[in-house]
């Protein structure tokens, strides 16, 4: 293993920069470790992967290329280590984005006041030029169809959950009409977006990036969990009315109501099954297993969820 | 649930040895959510536990597997969103424990800088 001053010595070699003034962890993800770093005056970041990590970071390096290319803001990558064994394991080094994305801050600070009032737009544009950027390079990409992924993740977890099986088979007996592969962004929501006062400054977290339906990255913020507590459905701020409308307006498909209700019953199954995957790890700091059985517990959130957008109590 | 006291117990025993600090009145926030959870599960359980067993008896099913299984046999492909209506019931108790507070709409924003029309 490198030691922190082995490192931040193999860093400054890789940047061919000036002794690093400062190296930091951050956080320690499933599959990554962040560092904070600054050298020659400039913030970076570091990811690298974990030892056993099977995420493919140089086709994630080549996302981030052609999102950036796309219009979308995107953390500018100063260093592809993807391929390189300088620090032992893949890794990449991006400039730093000012902005917050702690979503419950955004949502109700008062310093956020005027980017709530222009984020359901930005938002909807960044969505747009993700989906309209060119995929020629990026066939590596997963393809694969999301029903059939959420079965088998189903399948793996042992006990039944009928609810969600009414879901699985919801979704299989009302696909809408295929539309060509874009690229997903695939964790698109507040907790993965960089705010400043002003608005949008950046779209981070890309590992989940795949190819799909455009609908589905729509879809994915209007799951409740990412609403964080507001009544408004489109990630907490805006209406999906207002959201497709946007969209649209930003040169995106045009958007049915059903359609993105589709995909919602979907992205709302994802969250389940990832809910109890995580209810069922012994690792991530959660040190009490009380903890670990209230999260297990805290699924039948999501089954409610499911069964109000398949059949909604009038209110 | 005897799961949750048993942890909740235990982590009581080591934390009483250990000084005050924000990660533990983290804990402690965390160990009494789960005693609220606890408390209303017991005091529910029966009834919850018969309820659901006479909806699954309804829809021809002994337990949760076969029902899971049926669905996804597509034995009930013409009667899905009926049987949502049904297992929400289910469903319903199972917040009711959890987190009785989603079972409530969130509320608007009280925010001039967001529009609440569409």
């Amino acid at each position: 293993m490198i030691q922190h001053a082995e490192l931040a010595s193999r860093l400054q070699a890789v940047l061919g920069s000036g002794p690093l003034t400062r190296l930091e962890r951050l956080s320690s993800g499933a599959s990554r470790e962040t560092w904070r770093l600054e050298c020659d005056g400039r913030q970076l970041i570091l990811q690298r992967l974990r030892r056993g990590a099977v995420t493919r970071l140089d086709l994630e390096v080549r996302v981030l290329d052609v999102a950036a290319g796309a219009g979308v803001p995107t953390p500018r990558v100063v260093f592809d280590g993807s391929r390189s064994d300088a620090l032992e394991r893949p890794f990449v080094i991006v400039e730093t984005i000012a902005g917050e994305s702690i979503a419950r801050k955004i949502l109700r600070d008062n310093d956020f006041v005027v980017a709530r009032r222009r984020l359901p737009q930005q938002i909807a544009e960044a969505a747009a030029r993700i989906h309209a950027a060119p995929t020629a390079e990026l066939a590596a990409l997963p393809d694969a169809d999301q029903v059939e992924s959420l079965r088998n993740l189903l399948d793996g977890l042992g006990d039944p959950h009928p609810v969600f099986e009414i879901a699985l088979r919801w979704l299989e007996l009302h696909r809408p009409a295929p539309r060509a592969n874009v690229l997903v962004h695939g964790d698109l929501r507040l907790g993965n977006l960089l705010v400043t006062p002003s608005g949008l400054s950046g779209v981070l977290d890309w590992e989940l990036s795949h190819l799909g339906s455009p609908v589905e990255d729509l879809a994915w913020m209007c799951v409740r969990a990412w609403r964080f507590g507001s009544g408004l459905p489109v990630a907490g701020l805006a209406t999906r009315e207002q959201m497709l409308a946007h969209y649209a307006a930003a040169g995106g498909a045009v958007i049915s109501l059903e359609e993105l209700r589709w995909w919602e019953v979907l992205g709302t199954l994802k969250w389940g099954l990832i809910c109890i995957m995580q209810s069922q790890t012994h690792l991530r700091g959660l040190v009490n297993s009380h903890e670990l059985a209230i999260l297990g517990r805290r699924v039948c959130e999501n089954e409610w969820d499911i069964l109000q957008l398949l059949s909604p109590v009038p209110a | 649930m005897l799961e949750i006291v048993q942890s909740v117990q235990q982590w009581w025993s080591q934390a009483a040895t250990q000084p005050a600090s924000s990660r533990r009145t983290f804990d402690i926030q965390v160990a009494v959510n789960a005693l609220d959870i606890v408390q209303r599960e017991l005091r529910d359980f029966t009834r919850q536990r018969s309820a659901h067993r006479s909806r699954l008896a309804s829809l021809g099913h002994g337990d949760d597997r076969s029902l899971a299984n049926a669905i996804r046999g597509g034995a009930h492909d013409d009667d899905l969103e009926a049987l949502a209506a049904v297992l929400r019931e289910s469903i319903h108790d199972k917040v009711a424990v959890a987190n009785p507070r989603w079972l409530q709409s969130d509320p608007l924003p009280n925010d001039p800088a967001v529009p609440t029309t569409g």
